[in-house]
C-alpha cells in the first residue's frame, strides 16, 4: 500500500470531472505537480482508479476517486455532497473535461444521440457549474477551468451537433465572467483545437495543427496560473477562428468546413 | 463496436523499410481488449516507441496497437523497490519519476526511450550484462492478453512457459497489459567511470576482463577504421554508482537530481556524406584521441544515453536509412570476434558506433538473445552493395557459431534463423498452445520463419 492513501486532503483541491480523457490527465499532471489534492470522478471507475493511483505514485498527493454521470442531472446534488464529504468541504477549483462528440451523419440521422450530446456537453456542465460557482462567488474564492471547443466559435455543417452544445456552453461560460467580474473567482474558459486525442484518432488530422494532451495540459495550467479568461489551444486556433467567424456568409456557405 | 485505427507507414528505428499497417492507439484497458476483438484485422502486435532498428515492430499488412497511451503505474513498494505499470510505461518515466528516490530499473539499454513492454519483448540488455543478467532477470510477473482473448497472468512459477516464451519473444505471444518489476536502490544519480584508452584489440580484451571483475558496468567502444597494428583500438569504460563521498562539494547536497540539459533535434535527414567514410573517421580519431586514460564522475544519464540528447539521431544516416548488427560470438573464443573485426577494417565500412560488450551467462527467455561471449554490435550504413556485406559477416557469425539479436535483425534469412536459435521450436510450440489462431505476427516473425505463413488476407 501506498503511504499516500493515508493522507488527508488539503484545502488546496481541484474536483475533475471527466477524469479519464487523456487531456483531463494531462491537467491533472501539473496540479500535482503543484501539490494539490485531486479529486477524480468519472463515469469508468475502474479506469479512473487507474488514473487516480498513477498521480499517488508519481507526485504523492492526496487522490481519490467518485464515479460521476455529466447526464444524470438529478444525480448531480447527492454527487456535490460526496464530493464535501471526501475534502471535508467544497474544491478549491473546479475543472470541467467531459463532452461527448457524435459522429455528426449518425446524429443528424438520430435524435438520441443530439440529445445524449446536449445532455453532457451543455446540461450537464451548467448542472454542475451553477451549484459550484455559487459557492465560489459566496467564499469570494476558487476557480473554475471549462473545457469547450473552436467547434463551438461557427456553426459548421461537418459538426454542428457537437458544435452547438459547445458553443452554448460557451455563451454561459461568457456569462459566468461577467457575473463574476467583480469577485475573484476566476473561470477560464479553454477552446482546443484538435487535441491529439481518443476523440480525433482515425480522423487523420493534419499533425502539425494537433496538439498532444501534456502540450494542452501545460497551455492550460499556464494560463490558469496566469489569471487568463479565455485560452485557445493551440495559440493559432485563436486566428483560424477569427478567419472563420468572419468569413461572409456567401463565402462560407461554399466551404467543406 | 469498431474501434477507430490509422492506415499508417512506419520504420524501425534504422528507418530502412516502411511497410504499411492499421495503427491502433487505446487509452483504457476496454478499448484495448475491443481492439483485439476486431475481426477485420488478420493479426496483431504490439507496438512501443519503435527502437528496435528492424522489422521486429512492424507489422506490414495487420495492425500495430501503439502502447504508448497505456503508461500508468499501478502500483509501488517503496520498501522493497517493487514497481507496478502497464506495458506502454517507458524507461525515462521510470527514471524521472523513481531516480529521485533513489530507484532505478536493473537493466538501462544505450537509451531511455523504450517502453517496459518492448524491454521484455527484446529481453533487453546494458552495460551490467555481465553482473546482473538482462531485463527479464528483473521481471517479477506480468499480465498477458493472449491470442485466446485471455488475461494470463505469468511468473517464473505460474505459466513459466508462456513467461519464458514472452521474454525476448519479439511480441508474438501478446500483448503485455502490466508488467511488475525490481528496481534497483541507488545512492546517487552519478556514475564513477574509468576510461581506458586501449592500443589494440588485445589490449583491449585484456583490460577487459579486469575491468569486468572491477566494475558492475563495462562497454567498449571501437575504432572500426583503425588499421594493421591498432585494429580494435578503442575506448574502455568502466563504470559504477558513485556513492555520495564520491561526489563534488556542490553536487553532494543533490545526489538524485542531476541538472538536465536541453535536448537537441535532428531537424531533416542528412544528407549522404555526413556519416561517410571520411567524417566518421576523423570522428574515431578525435574520439579516440579525446578519451584518455582517466577517471571522471558523471551524471548517470550521460553514461548510459549519451545519443539521448539528440532527439531522431538516426536521421543522422540520411534518407536510405541503416541496420544495426550485433552478434554475440560465445564462450571465451575470441576468434570469431577479431575475424569479424578485420574483415570490417578491411571493407572499410565506416561504422559510426561500434561497441563491444562481455556478456555474462544467459536466462531462461526461449528466445533471449544474451549469452555467454562477447557481443559487437555496429551501424552500417544503407550504402550500395550493403546486402553482400551483410552476407560476408553472417558467413562469420555462422562459422562461429555466433547469433544475432533480433532487436537489431533486419536481414536474416529463416535458415539462418532457425540454424543460431535451435530453441524456435519450442518457442513456436508455446506460441500455437497460447495463440493457435495466430492472432499475433510481425513483419520480422514471418520472415524468419519463426511463425508459419498468414493464413488470412493482409488488409493493406
Amino acid at each position: 500500500m501506498l503511504e499516500v492513501n493515508e493522507m488527508k486532503p488539503t484545502c488546496k483541491s481541484i474536483l475533475i470531472l471527466g477524469s479519464v480523457s487523456a487531456v483531463a490527465r494531462a491537467i491533472a499532471h501539473p496540479f500535482a505537480q503543484e501539490g494539490y489534492s485531486l479529486l477524480l470522478a468519472d463515469i469508468e471507475t475502474e479506469e479512473n482508479e487507474r488514473i487516480a493511483q498513477d498521480i499517488r505514485i508519481r507526485y504523492r498527493v492526496w487522490c481519490d476517486t467518485l464515479f460521476f454521470d455529466a447526464s444524470d442531472i438529478d444525480s448531480h446534488p447527492a454527487f456535490l455532497d460526496k464530493v464535501i464529504e471526501k475534502l471535508n468541504g467544497f474544491p478549491e477549483g473546479l475543472v470541467i473535461c467531459f463532452g461527448y462528440m457524435p459522429v455528426q451523419e449518425q446524429a443528424q440521422k438520430d435524435f438520441k444521440l443530439i440529445k445524449k450530446t446536449i445532455d453532457i456537453n451543455y446540461t450537464g456542465a451548467v448542472s454542475i457549474l451553477e451549484r459550484v460557482i455559487s459557492k465560489f462567488e459566496e467564499r469570494n474564492h476558487g476557480f473554475a477551468v471549462v473545457i469547450s471547443s473552436v467547434a463551438g466559435d461557427r456553426g459548421r455543417k461537418s459538426n454542428y451537433i457537437y458544435g452547438s452544445t459547445k458553443g452554448a456552453l460557451t455563451r454561459y461560460v461568457e456569462g459566468l465572467q461577467h457575473r463574476l467580474s467583480s469577485t475573484k473567482v476566476q473561470v477560464l474558459l479553454v477552446k482546443p483545437g484538435f487535441m491529439d486525442t481518443a476523440m480525433t484518432y482515425g480522423l487523420n488530422l493534419p499533425p502539425r495543427l494537433l496538439a498532444s494532451p501534456e502540450e494542452a495540459g501545460n497551455i492550460i495550467y499556464k494560463a490558469w496560473k496566469k489569471k487568463k479568461q479565455v485560452i485557445y489551444v493551440k495559440w493559432f486556433w485563436r486566428y483560424i477562428m477569427l478567419i472563420i467567424q468572419h468569413l461572409p456568409r456567401f463565402v462560407f456557405l461554399r466551404t467543406q468546413l | 463496436m469498431l474501434i477507430p485505427a490509422e492506415k499508417k507507414r512506419l520504420s524501425g528505428w534504422g528507418r530502412y523499410a516502411f511497410p504499411e499497417s492499421y495503427v491502433f492507439r487505446p487509452e483504457k484497458w476496454k478499448t484495448l481488449d475491443a481492439v483485439l476483438k476486431d475481426d477485420r484485422v488478420p493479426d496483431f502486435l504490439a507496438r512501443g516507441l519503435g527502437r528496435s532498428y528492424g522489422d521486429t515492430a512492424l507489422n506490414e499488412g495487420g495492425a500495430l496497437v501503439n502502447m504508448l497511451r497505456l503508461n500508468r503505474f499501478l502500483d509501488w513498494n517503496e520498501e522493497k523497490g517493487i514497481l507496478e505499470c502497464e506495458g506502454g510505461t517507458t524507461l525515462k518515466e521510470i527514471l524521472d519519476v523513481f531516480l529521485p528516490r533513489g530507484w532505478m530499473p536493473y537493466v538501462c539499454p544505450g537509451t531511455k526511450f523504450v517502453t517496459v513492454g518492448g524491454a521484455i519483448a527484446n529481453d533487453i540488455h546494458g552495460k551490467n550484462h555481465h553482473e546482473e543478467g538482462s531485463f527479464g532477470n528483473h521481471v517479477i510477473s506480468f499480465d498477458l492478453i493472449t491470442g485466446d482473448g485471455r488475461n494470463v497472468h505469468c511468473s517464473r512459477d505460474e505459466n513459466a512457459d508462456l513467461f519464458w516464451a514472452t521474454i525476448g519473444g519479439i511480441g508474438l505471444t501478446g500483448i503485455i497489459r502490466s508488467v511488475k518489476i525490481q528496481l534497483k536502490q541507488v545512492k546517487t544519480a552519478y556514475f564513477h567511470v574509468d576510461y581506458y584508452q586501449a592500443k589494440n584489440l588485445d589490449d583491449l580484451l585484456e583490460k577487459m576482463k579486469e575491468y569486468d571483475t572491477k566494475y558492475p558496468y563495462t562497454v567498449a567502444w571501437l575504432d572500426c577504421l583503425a588499421q594493421k597494428e591498432s585494429i580494435g583500438r578503442g575506448i574502455l569504460m568502466g563504470g559504477r554508482i558513485a556513492e555520495v563521498e564520491d561526489l563534488p562539494p556542490r553536487w553532494k547536497n543533490m545526489p538524485l537530481t542531476p541538472k538536465k540539459k536541453k535536448d537537441i533535434t535532428v531537424p531533416f535527414d542528412a544528407p549522404a556524406w555526413a556519416l561517410g567514410q571520411r567524417t566518421v573517421g576523423i570522428f574515431n580519431s578525435w574520439y579516440y584521441d579525446l578519451n584518455k586514460t582517466r577517471y571522471q564522475i558523471v551524471p548517470l544519464e550521460k553514461f548510459f544515453f549519451p545519443l539521448d540528447r539528440i532527439l531522431e539521431w538516426n536521421r543522422m544516416y540520411g534518407k536510405k536509412g541503416f541496420i544495426q548488427y550485433q552478434v554475440v560470438f560465445p564462450g571465451n573464443d575470441v576468434k570469431g570476434l577479431k575475424v569479424l573485426l578485420e574483415h570490417l577494417v578491411t571493407s572499410q565500412r565506416a561504422s559510426f558506433l561500434t561497441v563491444l560488450k562481455r556478456f555474462g551467462p544467459g536466462n531462461e527467455g526461449i528466445l533471449s538473445f544474451p549469452m555467454q561471449g562477447y557481443t559487437l554490435a555496429l551501424d552500417i550504413p544503407n550504402h550500395a552493395g550493403l546486402t553482400h556485406f551483410v552476407e560476408d559477416l553472417n558467413l562469420i557469425t555462422l562459422r562461429y557459431n555466433g547469433r544475432l539479436y533480433l532487436a537489431k535483425d533486419q536481414l536474416m534469412s529463416d535458415s539462418m534463423f532457425h540454424e543460431t536459435y535451435p530453441r524456435w521450436l519450442e518457442f513456436q510450440e508455446i506460441k500455437l498452445k497460447y495463440d493457435p489462431g495466430m492472432r499475433f505476427s510481425s513483419t520480422m516473425a514471418r520472415r524468419i520463419g519463426l511463425i508459419p505463413e498468414r493464413r488470412r488476407a493482409p488488409i493493406c
